[in-house]
């Protein structure tokens, strides 16, 4: 197991390592450059590049950059004086995370419960709804549900405000349109797999012995069941702790993915690789934690390939 | 399993409900006035020797004054300075400062702290000062910055402690003009340093010398205001609290002022001036912005006077504009339509002739004579524009009116931003979107541009005549006079020689709380909130 966990962790060092040298050098193959803003004359942009050794060749860039990243160094932003690479992500990310957390855990808990229910049910008309649900769910994106919650219940009810994460209820709007999705996906994989194992003999064999019906759905069901979702989960809270651009822009929240775009799109070179680095690192230990907790849950996976 | 699904039932139930349940969302005042206010771009940071560009513009018209600035009319309006002389060669200007300035942790304003950010933004350490080139009208400030010569020779001092004195090279008539860009704001010396690169952020080093002052900075999101209690026209002032919110997107600047959580929202879709037209809530905001088309011309047949009149005759602007929106003003005027002259109190565009009239008989007439009837065998051009809607939008409506008026075929091109910026500079284009916005109310801003000498002449333009024009406009020290000349090199750029085709000017579609009273505009088109109250 734990010779596993050290491989596992090698090759998402090789692989962090693939990603910084591929980033940087598209990055810095992009056409433009981070100071040609405003009524920046050509002069004064070459002025700035040099200041920052941006004129030099791209391969040195990037080994002088791999060299200060070993130092813990991710360097400072060309867009925002005074602010380092590290300081942004330590002040970004809080907010996303925190705005995917509570979305993930909304989306499993009801997902969860919602696809149970589903599988168990005997009404076809709530089977039914329940379905539709998550097929809408699936297949609106992200965008037109925000802008539909914005509208509806900010714009036109009142009901909630729609600048920020002030207060609680300032989070209920983006955390509903960052939960539906995967609550939906979470909802069909549980309902399949949770009707699936409803239908298993050690189910039967269970009843059979008289075992108390809570007793079978949650251990002897729900545990096998939930192991699809789990590896669903790896990537599902991946993807919202990295965060949303549509959901932070519409919602203007001062969050991570907003600032990804932007950097991206004004030629931030040290903050486009930090951010990078950052989701990446993020990505590679959440697909880690989701294959050694389905071991934990299922004996049957074995770590040790 | 009939307990289960029923267990299941409510935690759904409640779950649904809760998520559901509305909260209003009460405001704390407790008497106290606040403003809210969204702005559509927290570009740049708070440092007049930094990236003074959109959030600082925003900014310092509310926590810092200039020596002088200008009301809507161009007359000059005395801050930090209560008066200033200038010698009868034009070249040393001397500013006293008002005695009772002070900064919002009550210390005086001195002219050493207008030194600090002079030396600041000259300083070749630092990276971020983007408008150093506006001091270089003084006497060794090129120089300084460039590390050929020393802060110390440069010829801005303080004579005391409120009397500031810049000697320039040249007679320089808009220099005052000058003195609204960044690097002549004052910044508190001993705490805005270039070794703490973060003063502006922190509340305790970023003091205010005007009506407000900073209490809280969260980068890219928003920033708080509170009433500047050492603001020397502290009666004056009517609001305690102004928080502002940095909102890129359109729709949720609109949705901000919708449900009432902004009181004023700058920069909204385009539709917002139709939607509101006649409410006191609406107010357009006149830019200094111009949007041109630049012909190449060392590209064939661009090279010929007779096909780029034709193409500047042959737009409809009221048609292109009508397909654009309500915030595009068709424009037939390269320095921006709603700039300021500094010889009247007109607009400088208002003050003479159109520079040319459409005309499509006549483009046609001119198109055919270079040997194109009716467009024939005239080859197609690229016309590359930045990638936004509008641009898009405008670059669609050109094409069509190009097609339909003369019979030309151009193939549009549009790249992202800074693809844009790089293939203007490189002048790998046939025709290409421009846009230009006044750092300063004056026609200069747009006219040194192209001088053969100037580093933003992207398109090649090479008019000894032209040079000697803007040359002899900045030898001059009578306004009057200066003002002629300027007028004759626009009439040469564009009027006579169609080195570029304006097109359009920009509005801003703003809605404010029609509680909103005692907003004042400056020379820029700009609203300035310094004085504004909330009715009650």
């Amino acid at each position: 197991m734990l010779r596993y966990v050290f491989k596992r962790i090698g090759i998402g060092l090789v692989t962090l390592l693939a990603l910084i040298v591929v980033t940087f050098l598209l990055v810095h193959l992009m056409p433009g450059n981070p100071f040609d803003i405003a009524n920046l004359t050509p002069s004064n942009q070459e002025e700035m590049m040099h200041h920052y050794g941006l004129d030099r060749p791209v391969l040195e860039q990037l080994g002088q950059y791999i060299g200060n990243l070993l130092h813990g160094d991710f360097g400072i932003s060309f867009k925002k004086s005074g602010v380092s690479v590290s300081d942004l992500i330590v002040q970004k990310a809080p907010a996303t995370m925190r705005l995917g957390g509570i979305a993930f855990l909304a989306a499993l808990v009801l997902g969860t419960l919602s696809g149970i229910h589903a599988a168990v049910t005997g009404h076809d008309a709530v089977r039914g709804a329940v379905l539709t649900f998550t097929t809408l769910g699936i297949s609106v994106p992200n965008y037109v549900l925000a802008l539909v919650l914005m509208l509806v219940f900010g714009v036109q009810l009142k009901w909630f405000p729609v600048l920020g994460l002030g207060t609680p209820v300032h989070y209920v709007l983006p955390v509903t349109a960052l939960a539906v999705y995967p609550l939906a996906q979470i909802s069909r994989l549980v309902k399949s797999s949770f009707s699936e194992a409803m239908q298993q003999d050690y189910v039967v064999m269970a009843k059979a012995k008289g075992i108390a019906p809570v007793r079978v759905t949650m251990l002897h069901i729900l545990k096998n069941a939930m192991i699809p979702v789990i590896t669903a989960a790896g990537p599902m809270i991946a993807f919202l702790l990295t965060g949303s651009f549509v959901v932070e822009t519409i919602f203007t929240i001062p969050g991570i993915g907003r600032e990804f775009v932007t950097a991206v799109s004004n030629r931030d070179y040290t903050v486009v690789m930090g951010l990078t680095i950052f989701i990446g690192a993020l990505i590679i230990l959440c697909n880690l934690i989701a294959d050694l907790l389905c071991a934990l849950i299922d004996p049957r996976i074995k770590l040790t390939d | 399993m009939k307990t289960i699904r029923k267990i299941i039932a409510v935690l759904l139930v409640l779950a649904l409900a809760l998520a559901a349940a509305p909260m209003t969302c009460a405001s704390a005042d407790g008497g106290e006035k606040v403003l809210n206010i969204a702005t559509f771009s927290g570009a740049g940071d708070l440092d007049p020797a930094g990236i003074a560009i959109d959030m600082w513009t925003e900014y310092c018209k509310m926590c810092v004054d200039p020596l002088i600035r200008f009301d809507e009319e161009g007359n000059v309006v005395y801050e930090a300075a209560e008066s200033y002389e200038v010698s009868d060669d034009g070249l040393v200007w001397t500013f006293h400062l008002r005695e009772n300035g002070k900064w919002s942790d009550g210390s005086p304003v001195t002219a050493g702290d207008f030194i600090n950010t002079i030396h600041r933004a000259l300083n070749p350490e630092n990276g971020m000062s983007i408008y150093a080139s506006v001091l270089y009208p003084i006497v060794g400030a090129q120089e300084a910055r460039s590390g050929e010569g020393s802060l110390d020779d440069v010829a801005a001092v303080a004579l005391d402690d409120y009397t500031l004195q810049f000697t320039l090279k040249a007679p320089c008539t808009y220099f005052t003009s000058l003195l609204t860009v960044g690097p002549f704001y004052p910044s508190k010396t001993g705490l805005a340093t270039l070794e703490d690169p973060s003063w502006w952020k922190n509340p305790e080093t970023s003091l205010g010398n005007g009506a407000y002052c900073l209490t809280e900075y969260v980068d890219g999101d928003h920033y708080f205001l509170k009433k500047n209690p050492s603001y020397w026209n502290a009666d004056a002032v009517n609001i305690d609290t102004v928080n502002v919110f940095l909102i890129y997107d359109q729709q949720a600047l609109l949705a901000a002022y919708q449900t009432g959580e902004v009181d004023v929202a700058t920069g909204l879709p385009d539709y917002i001036g139709d939607a509101y037209a006649g409410s006191e809530e609406l107010f357009i905001w006149n830019m200094l912005t111009s949007k041109f088309i630049l012909p190449n011309l060392s590209v064939q047949p661009l090279d010929d006077l007779r096909v780029r009149e034709a193409i500047a005759l042959g737009l409809n602007r009221e048609e292109i504009c009508a397909v654009i929106g309500a915030d595009y003003i068709p424009s037939t005027s390269y320095v921006a339509e709603f700039m300021m002259s500094n010889a009247s109190s007109e607009y400088f565009s208002k003050e003479r002739e159109p520079l040319f009239t459409e005309d499509i008989a006549k483009a046609q007439e001119l198109l055919a004579e270079a040997g194109y009837p009716g467009g024939e065998g005239f080859p197609t051009l690229t016309y590359t524009y930045p990638n936004s809607d509008k641009d898009a939008l405008l670059a669609q409506a050109i094409q069509a009116q190009l097609k339909q008026n003369l019979g030309i075929n151009i193939e549009l091109n549009g790249v992202e931003d800074q693809v844009y910026s790089s293939t203007r500079a490189e002048g790998s284009y046939d025709l290409i979107r421009h846009s230009w916005t006044a750092d300063f109310n004056d026609p200069i801003n747009y006219l040194d541009l192209y001088t053969s000498y100037s580093g933003g002449n992207y398109n090649g333009v090479n008019s000894p005549e032209y040079d000697a024009l803007i040359e002899a406009s900045n030898e001059t020290a009578d306004q009057t006079e200066r003002n002629d000349l300027l007028h004759q090199a626009e009439q040469l750029l564009v009027g006579e020689n169609f080195y570029v085709i304006p097109v359009a000017t920009q509005v801003y579609i703003c809605l404010w709380n029609p509680r909103l009273d005692n907003v004042t505009i400056n020379e820029k088109g700009e609203p300035m909130y310094r004085y504004a109250d909330l009715a009650d």
